[in-house]
């Protein structure tokens, strides 16, 4: 029977046409591209997604790519300020290289949310760190307070990676009671006196732990000068080192500090004398 | 397809009904056949992967190979969406002057302000293909300006996290093959499904952008402060006075046969040869498309200017309204007074050519920050009305400490104004400050017109002294 015969599956059409943005997207390589490959894909193993791809991001909503002329000093500014401390502390690029988010996306306005507040970063499963506002990103001194949060935003997100990798201890959890979703009607000094180093950190544990990394490293917002203070500063509007607010911050500073040694091995008051050192240098 | 065919042979077997096994064998040698032809996705012999890139490298072609560049026009549905949620504003056109190369770059000028309708921005672009063939402004331009979503980039009405309804995503929407695109592309946004058309530009068109001709345009456009411009071709008269949308929006007023006043609402937008309207407007015979040749005279105070390219015309500016709607100043006074309320003012008084021009917004000191400008009749219980900023604390609205209090009920005139007259300031007033300022402009001799907007809600009080100072009363009841 010819049927039978030719029943054998080898009537389908080659492909000799990749499908359109397999692999990716392709464009013309630039400036921009190769700066990327060569600090950031091939010595820590980052992809950065710059140009807007449709779904990438919350979806959908009104977020806008950066500008073409901010990405580049974004970058080396997280590389100078907020990645360059960690490999000093650790001697080498093995630590970044292993845990940063494989992926960096960037994008140039922040994403706003219908309760009036916006999303400055977000970091997913230690895979994926976005990076907002980088269309305001700028290195001199008068800009400092936008700088810092940059570098906030930075190291909270890392922090998620560090413990979305290794929890820290569970006793963190229950150092404070009144996490609450309604987080942003509190005002920053009323956080402070309650045991939250910032108001964000009053959301959850995770946002707690990891904004005083942050705080801890590049400082916190709305303190008493009414922008950016260093986390000493901050302290000060917990209340007296005898206070419930200042006792509580120093006890969740202790559980972060002894993670980052017992876990990783990094010593973090030293990690923070290098930052703040780098973000004063790197100052214009 | 073949693993089928072979199934139904095996059933065959085993039913030895003659009958049945010859339909079946029928059956069998047309499915026989069908084994044979070829499983084929292709269309004139190419796979959809091939038809799509093809597609996308004939797109990119269309843009890349204008000459001169492309004039692009894009307006919005009116409505904004973030988040999934949306929200409604005035409709707004934005026109861009956009040339594409072929290693994605694009640069381009937009009539959004005069910076951008001078300085040529770089930016990135690609097509992909997604539902549909799609092209991205994929780094940041001034095509994105109007929808970024904090509002003291984009300027827009709508609220933080919208902008004014635009989209940098787009569909192609003319769904022919890319082959047969002519000189215009019609796009749809994904996002916002704001509308754009590109048309290819000419080399005159692309010179002028070049030589600055779109901010002169703009300039000339705006030379022209008063609240009141009159426009005078041959024997037709019309007046045109800002619109609600924004600085191009426009209110173009005409006197009917019968002497009243009827009202054209459309939006403006920047060549750098012309000023357009998004929709033409009919005045009695004369059906205005665009200003032309826009020429300011600062000896006279004229723009000159061809209507169409064809017919000459003059703008003048006015001090006084085309027809004063007389009853409008008590009407307004009294709405407020009725409902026990008050009208809000977001920006203060707009001041020769400068919205905001006091700098009210900026007013900051142990009350809070500038809200917004209250008008209060019989705000203070003498009775007095009250002239004050309301400020913001936390999250708490309070009296900025210095106001002033005009006479209640104020005067009004048989030629339609309100004369405002000071029975007392309360507190102490920092001299030739926004508070000082404002308060000297709304006591000011000759007092003011009021003229209710298109939305029969809002009111624009103008100066009668010289037009050229306004503030924009809203109900927010």
């Amino acid at each position: 029977m010819a049927g039978l015969a030719s029943c054998k599956k080898d009537d389908f059409t080659p492909l000799t046409t990749p499908s359109p943005g397999l692999g990716g997207d392709t464009w013309t390589y630039d400036d921009i591209d190769k700066f990327i490959y060569d600090s950031l894909t091939v010595p820590f193993n980052v992809a950065v997604y710059y140009k807007w791809l449709p779904g990438q991001l919350d979806f959908p909503s009104d977020i806008t790519p950066p500008d073409r002329n901010q990405v580049v000093p974004m970058l080396k500014a997280l590389l100078n300020v907020a990645y360059l401390p960690y490999t000093q502390q650790t001697g080498s690029r093995d630590f970044l290289r292993r845990f940063l988010p494989k992926t960096l996306e960037l994008a140039g306005s922040a994403e706003y949310l219908p309760n009036g507040t916006k999303f400055l970063g977000q970091a997913e499963g230690g895979t994926s760190m976005l990076l907002y506002e980088v269309n305001i990103y700028s290195r001199l001194k008068k800009d400092s307070n936008t700088f810092k949060q940059t570098m906030h935003t930075m190291h909270h997100e890392f922090g998620h990676i560090l413990h979305q990798n290794v929890l820290y201890p569970v006793s963190f959890k229950t150092i404070s009671t009144g996490y609450t979703g309604n987080w942003y009607n509190i005002p920053p000094a009323t956080a402070r006196q309650n045991g939250f180093i910032t108001q964000y950190a009053q959301a959850a544990p995770d946002e707690d732990f990891v904004e005083m990394i942050s705080s801890m490293l590049a400082g916190g917002d709305n303190g008493p000068s009414g922008g950016y203070d260093e986390y000493e500063q901050l302290l000060v509007q917990a209340g007296g080192p005898t206070s419930t607010g200042y006792k509580t911050i120093k006890a969740k500073e202790a559980v972060v500090v002894d993670y980052f040694q017992r876990v990783w091995n990094i010593d973090f008051y030293a990690l923070r004398a290098k930052c703040r050192t780098a973000f004063v240098n790197y100052l214009q | 397809m073949p693993h089928c065919v072979c199934k139904l042979f095996a059933i065959i077997k085993t039913l030895f009904d003659m009958k049945k096994l010859a339909i079946c064998m029928l059956a069998a040698t047309s499915l026989v056949a069908g084994c044979k032809k070829t499983f084929d996705d292709t269309i004139n012999g190419e796979t959809a992967d091939q038809r799509i890139a093809a597609a996308m490298t004939a797109y990119q072609s269309k843009l890349t190979k204008a000459p001169f560049g492309w004039i692009v026009l894009e307006t919005t549905t009116g409505t904004a969406f973030n988040q999934g949620v949306s929200e409604t504003g005035p409709v707004a056109t934005f026109a861009y002057f956009m040339e594409f190369n072929d290693s994605n770059k694009v640069k381009m000028f937009s009539d959004f302000d005069t910076s951008m309708a001078i300085v040529p921005k770089t930016s990135d672009f690609r097509v992909k293909s997604l539902q549909r063939p799609a092209l991205i402004f994929d780094t940041y331009s001034y095509l994105h300006v109007p929808c970024d979503p904090d509002p003291r980039v984009s300027k827009s009405p709508f609220g933080v996290g919208y902008g004014w309804g635009t989209d940098f995503e787009f569909s192609f929407a003319d769904n022919v093959n890319p082959a047969q695109l002519g000189d215009t592309i019609r796009l749809t946004g994904n996002l916002n499904s704001a509308s754009a058309v590109m048309v290819k530009a000419t080399k005159a068109q692309r010179d002028a952008y070049y030589a600055g001709g779109l901010k002169a345009t703009m300039l000339a456009w705006g030379n022209i402060q008063n609240y009141f411009k009159r426009v005078t071709a041959g024997a037709t008269q019309f007046e045109m006075t800002p619109g609600l949308g924004g600085a191009k929006s426009l209110d173009i007023n005409v006197l009917d046969a019968g002497g009243n006043l009827k009202t054209v609402v459309s939006n403006v937008y920047f060549t750098a040869t012309s000023v357009n309207l998004t929709s033409p407007v009919t005045i009695g015979t004369q059906v205005i498309n665009r200003f032309e040749n826009i020429v300011w005279d600062p000896g006279t105070s004229t723009i000159s200017t061809s209507i169409n390219g064809t017919t000459a015309a003059t703008i003048t500016g006015s001090i006084a309204p085309l027809k004063a709607d007389v009853n409008a100043p008590k009407a307004w006074r009294d709405k407020a007074l009725n409902n026990g309320a008050y009208w809000v003012s977001d920006l203060g008084f707009h001041v020769n050519g400068k919205d905001d021009g006091f700098g009210v917004t900026s007013l900051t000191n142990t009350a809070g920050t500038f809200y917004f400008y209250m008008y209060f009749p019989n705000g203070y219980s003498n009775p007095a009305d009250r002239f004050v900023p309301i400020m913001l604390k936390g999250n708490a609205l309070g009296y900025n400490p210095y106001g002033t209090a005009p006479q209640s009920p104020p005067i009004y005139t048989v030629d339609g104004r309100v004369i405002f007259k000071k029975l007392g300031d309360a507190g102490t007033i920092p001299p030739g400050g926004p508070v000082a300022l404002s308060n000297a402009l709304l006591y000011n001799a000759s007092g003011f017109y009021l003229v209710l907007k298109e939305d029969n809600t809002t009111y624009d009080m103008v100066s009668a002294v010289d037009a050229k100072a306004w503030i924009q009363w809203q109900w927010v009841f």
